[in-house]
């Protein structure tokens, strides 16, 4: 990315009326803001309006946005963050309980490859297990699962985290550290359920064949 | 290091083997720690273990990034957004120039203020000057005694005026130390109001208006009157 198409040269370009800076800032930008939304809530409906509002305040009120104080991307996501709390809250006030992300089973297991016969099985429970892990992570508290997703996920570093997040780094790498082990405690219990699963079908077959 | 200074580590040392070549950004900078973490792992097999279980969820957590890499939003979405600045710069223009034009209107408006004032503030220094008492051209009862360059102009202006008679019962015309006069017309029935009589304001009886100067005090309200009639031909030089 040269100096010329950073996001903050964009915005300003954007600001002072240029249409195409801020079409190729929405297009630098949203994907990011949009995965986010999507790790978070776990539903393409809501990143879609998530990334819909995050714009929308960008072109409303762009003075919000202090160029001095963090990168845009930092202050874009922290935008996103809060709309996205803001639909989880709402929708949990009108849907059922369920497991978190439970509707949304399957979306961020990537697009169905046609594969060799020999690679369907492995593409399988590649997609089974990052279907684990997104489970995870959503069933994750919002603090820890924030961090987890804007490190892990997103790769932003630990003084843009801690932007958008308004905490400082030093906080971000403790709910991180602690978002991590609550994970990793989630998937392994996830994996043992999943071979007693597996071992009880493969006990069961037998009988069946007798039966 | 030991295996409670090594633990913090571990999890930088998990990301940042992770992010290897991936993306600088997070790539920790405390790496002499990192090495030395990496070097008590070696050692320590509960450490060893738990640096694993960090890479396996580090490569877990790569791999549901990696899924998700190619989800973006709508063009729908894009659409939308784009439509919303249009409006937004739409009504930004809008805006704009209403404010140039209110701006441009009350700079005339304060242009046009400020040359009314001026020529006002230059007359009434013509005015006040005449305003102090003493004001009778002729030297007819002065307010306070005193001749006014005033007075002079208004004989230079081949005028005859009466005293100052107060505006309503009770004014004070002598407190009045600034201010303006004012030429009016008034009909010449308001001479009986003010208790000066035709003959003495110079009127005669068949003329319906005559001039008059008004007294007017710095808060605005009129506070005296006299009455003016232009001089007789003989009495000039």
């Amino acid at each position: 990315m040269n100096q010329e198409s950073t996001p903050e040269v964009l915005l300003r370009r954007a600001i002072a009326g240029d249409e195409d800076a801020f079409r190729a800032l929405y297009r630098q930008l949203s994907g990011a803001v949009y995965r986010f939304a999507l790790h978070m809530s776990g539903n393409a409906g809501v990143a879609e309006d998530v990334t819909q509002e995050t714009f929308l305040v960008l072109i409303r009120d762009p003075g919000r946005y202090d160029f001095e104080r963090a990168t845009l991307k930092a202050f874009l996501y922290g935008i996103a963050r809060n709309h996205t709390l803001r639909a989880l809250e709402k929708e949990s006030r009108f849907t059922p309980f369920s497991e978190p992300g439970e509707e949304a089973h399957g979306e961020l297991a990537g697009p169905g490859i046609t594969t060799p016969a020999a690679d369907a099985v492995d593409d399988m429970l590649r997609r089974e297990q990052i279907d684990r892990v997104r489970r995870a992570v959503l069933a994750l508290p919002q603090v820890y699962r924030e961090a987890v997703v804007l490190c892990d996920l997103q790769e932003l570093s630990y003084d843009e985290a801690a932007q958008s997040l308004g905490c400082a780094p030093g906080t971000l790498r403790s709910r991180l550290h602690r978002g991590r082990e609550l994970l990793a405690t989630r998937l392994r219990a996830s994996e043992r359920t999943q071979a007693a699963a597996v071992a009880a079908l493969q006990l069961g077959r037998p009988r069946e064949e007798y039966s | 290091m030991n295996c409670r200074d090594c633990e913090p580590f571990l999890m930088e040392a998990a990301r940042e083997s992770r992010a290897a070549g991936a993306r600088p950004s997070i790539v920790s900078r405390r790496s002499a720690e990192i090495a030395a973490a990496l070097e008590h792992a070696a050692s320590c097999v509960a450490c060893n273990e738990r640096l694993h279980g960090e890479r396996s969820l580090s490569a877990s957590l790569r791999g549901l990034a990696v899924a998700a890499e190619t989800r973006e939003p709508s063009a729908g979405s894009e659409a939308i957004v784009m439509a919303a600045y249009r409006t937004e710069r739409g009504r930004e223009k809008h805006a704009r120039r209403w404010f140039f034009a209110l701006s441009g209107a009350m700079a005339a408006s304060l242009v046009m203020l400020l040359g009314t004032a001026l020529l006002l503030s230059r007359e009434s220094g013509t005015l006040v000057k005449s305003m102090t008492p003493g004001l009778s051209a002729k030297g007819t009862a002065a307010l306070d005694g005193t001749q006014s360059e005033a007075g002079d102009d208004a004989a230079a202006m081949d005028e005859d005026v009466t005293d100052f008679v107060a505006f309503y019962p009770g004014a004070d015309t002598g407190a009045v130390d600034a201010g303006a006069l004012v030429r009016v017309r008034v009909p010449s029935s308001a001479l009986s109001s003010f208790g000066v009589h035709m003959a003495q304001a110079g009127q005669s009886s068949d003329e319906e208006w005559v001039n008059a100067d008004l007294l007017v005090g710095e808060d605005g309200s009129p506070v005296a009157i006299r009455f003016v009639r232009p001089a007789p031909q003989g009495s000039q030089n």
